[in-house]
């Protein structure tokens, strides 16, 4: 069904065509999305007024290491609360956003003598200070939150009721220092000092395919049913006055030939042995007065919307999903109060050898709140090599261009969309776009329905007959259930359906440290 | 927002625990390549062989569905018989390129796809721009090696095993007392 119907209307067998009318549709889309009725929404915690992602994670874009804020706004906001005792859970009821930032933001201004939430009042402080963290590209739901970014405006006010309110109700106040002890490493086990940041993300994914792989190669054709670790990292940062120092470390084994983990490798087994691996290593020094971090070291590319699912076609055939596909290069990131981006120098992965298979050139990309709750974007990316080492093509030229955007129609509901235009050396012009509703139905229980769509562009040095994918459209749909079940701790369920491959369900226990 | 009884979710999470621990533990890879080199070592046994990347048929290295090159649409030529899905139709049908007559030259550069797998070259990127592609020189990491053979497929459940275990603990760690009454 999927295939004729949307072969149609994509444009048929002309790859142009189809890619101007994706297009259309998709900035038609963004445009109804980004002017509702309702001026509410951004992805994710950004619902809930929150937006700047270098108050709750390390990286200025987002994305894994939490800072103590945002490993309490983790606690506070994105996990199931139960009982309905709990303030964060009922405030996340409250239809003002206000009023949901007051109670959140109790605890954080609240005296603790607890380190962990000490901690977690910086950020708090420092918004204020400087009221130019915006937020980093959402959806990163990892480690979730980049998008629950600390508070910017209006949350000085917020944080005064909520000292008043948590003042008032001793025992709210209570269940608040609990919950933000547990947020802490470990589940609050290990109190770290200021300066040290530590994290790390387990992920153990069952992946089931009821009609088999549909010839890509495995001998079980029927009720194919794997479960590996797909992530086992810890990270931290050590911070000394304005410079930083990050890193992460894993371990991870995939197949021969596996697309995965391999670029991330730091050990040099090339079969199917455990590897050690690290995706992120980078230096940092903060301009603390005007929101810019220029970093040096190896990176995640800034690019789009910072989504988790790294099999999703825009992270996947852009090449700058977290999984892998990080460089090193130098960046410089801004974080002001409406605008944000990051631009890097891609130097080349140096874990991949030799040089010849390593990209250089630039990857950035820049977002402008359209409004406290809508944020439009644009990406932008060019690399060459030598040799590409995916297709193995010689002197490769690749660029990818596009936009993005984030919004929200209520408390519960946000959609991201992104579309791009993919091209690259001995290929015609392909693109690529997703479009992802988010519907919380309770906090911590998310509902989300994706579609995406790909043409990589027709192979014009291997030739041969156009395929749904590679000078044709392909077009998928995902159906997800995402639930932080408790604290640290994130269970999700995922079935997709694309052109030219089966159908798979997903399950995924993922563990935050 | 509502809330949702504490014991159901309970149940609800550690049956999806259960789902991610109790199946056999793999790692998503393709069986055909090695299949591959095994057919090709016992049609060419004077032959030294690599264990070829996915672009050996695929056209890219992420291999998969509606990706085969011209190599392996060759492969898939009933005369040949290759058939999707089934890696153990590999030697078979390595074994009849070997015999097919007059030599298959896929990428159409002159030389046969038998001539070009034995010497390295790709049979599906036509020279020069295929030499020394069907086992391409990428390699991975920066440091040591710290595994000489893969262990056990069970391994793979201890970090999940370890961290389930260290969850129960915490949680009845972080037990209130008051609740416990």
């Amino acid at each position: 069904m999927l295939e004729g119907s949307g072969t149609r209307k994509l444009g048929g067998r002309d790859p142009i065509r189809a890619s101007q009318r994706l297009l259309s549709v998709l900035i038609v889309a963004l445009f109804v999305a980004l002017f509702p009725s309702k001026a509410h929404a951004y992805p994710w915690m950004i619902k809930h007024g929150y937006s700047g992602c270098p108050v709750c994670h390390a990286d200025p874009s987002g994305g894994e290491l939490l800072t103590a804020y945002g490993r309490a706004q983790s606690e506070l906001l994105l996990r199931m609360h139960y009982g309905g005792s709990s303030s964060s859970s009922s405030s996340s009821s409250s239809s003002s956003d206000s009023e949901s930032d007051s109670s959140k933001a109790a605890p954080k201004d609240d005296k603790k003598s607890d380190a962990t939430s000490d901690k977690a009042t910086q950020p708090k402080k420092e918004d204020e200070d400087e009221d130019d963290k915006s937020d980093a590209n959402s959806g990163d739901d990892d480690d979730d939150d980049d998008d629950k970014p600390a508070a910017k405006s209006g949350d000085a006010k917020p944080a005064q009721a909520a000292s008043t309110e948590a003042s008032s109700k001793p025992d709210e106040s209570t269940d608040d220092d609990e919950e933000l002890k547990q947020s802490g490493f470990l589940w609050g086990l290990i109190n770290t000092p200021d300066w040290l940041l530590l994290g790390g993300s387990y992920r153990q994914l069952s992946v089931y395919k009821p009609n088999g792989l549909a010839g890509s190669g495995a001998v079980i054709r029927k009720g194919y049913f794997v479960t590996f670790p797909m992530q086992a990292d810890v990270y931290g940062q050590a911070s000394f006055g304005s410079f930083r120092v990050e890193g992460s470390l894993g371990i991870i084994r995939v197949g021969v030939g596996s697309p995965y983990g391999r670029a991330a490798q730091i050990t040099t087994g090339q079969g199917d042995q455990w590897n050690l691996l690290s995706r992120t290593h980078w230096l940092a020094y903060d301009f603390t007065d005007s929101g810019f971090t220029l970093r040096a070291g190896h990176m995640n590319l800034p690019f789009g919307v910072r989504i988790p699912e790294h099999t999703m076609w825009v992270r996947f055939a852009t090449r700058t999903d977290r999984e892998s596909s990080q460089q090193d290069g130098v960046a410089l990131a801004f974080n002001g109060d409406s605008l944000r981006g990051e631009l890097m120098g891609i130097a080349g992965n140096y874990q991949v050898n030799p040089d010849k298979y390593r990209e250089r050139g630039y990857s950035g990309y820049a977002e402008y709140m359209v409004s406290p709750k809508a944020a439009l974007g644009v990406s932008s990316l060019l690399t060459y090599a030598k040799q590409d080492r995916i297709t193995l093509e010689q002197n490769v030229t690749r660029m990818v261009h596009g936009v993005f955007a984030r919004t929200a129609f209520s408390d519960q509901t946000t959609l991201l969309l992104e579309a791009d235009m993919l091209a690259s050396s001995h290929h015609e012009l392909g693109y690529t776009g997703f479009a992802q509703l988010d519907f919380e139905i309770i906090q911590g229980l998310h509902l989300m329905a994706t579609g995406e769509a790909l043409d990589q562009g027709y192979d014009t040095l291997h030739g041969g007959p156009r395929v749904v994918g590679q000078g044709q459209p392909q077009l998928g749909g995902w159906a997800s259930v995402d639930w932080f079940c408790w604290s640290h701790v994130e269970l999700r369920a995922d079935v997709y359906s694309r052109q030219a491959d089966s159908i798979t369900a997903l399950g995924q226990l993922h563990v935050f440290l | 927002m509502a809330y949702i009884d504490k014991a159901r979710a309970s149940l609800i999470g550690a049956a999806l625990l259960a789902l991610c621990a109790i199946a056999r533990p793999a790692h998503a890879s393709s069986d055909y390549p090695p299949a591959l080199k095994d057919a090709l070592d016992k049609e060419f046994p004077d032959v030294n062989h690599c264990v070829p990347l996915c672009t050996a048929c695929h056209k890219t290295t992420q291999g998969g569905p509606g990706n085969i090159n011209v190599f392996g649409s060759t492969l898939e030529r009933s005369d040949i018989g290759l058939v999707q899905g089934d890696a153990s139709r590999v030697a078979p049908a390595i074994h009849n390129l070997a015999l097919a007559m007059p030599p298959i030259d896929s990428d159409g550069d002159g030389v046969s796809d038998i001539d070009e797998i034995n010497t390295g070259d790709s049979p599906s990127i036509a020279g020069p721009a295929g030499d020394s592609q069907f086992c391409p020189d990428t390699t991975y990491g920066c440091g040591a090696h710290i595994a000489a053979r893969p262990p056990s497929d069970g391994w793979s459940l201890i970090p999940a095993g370890l961290v389930a275990l260290g969850l129960l603990a915490v949680r009845r760690r972080k037990v209130r007392p008051e609740l416990r009454r």
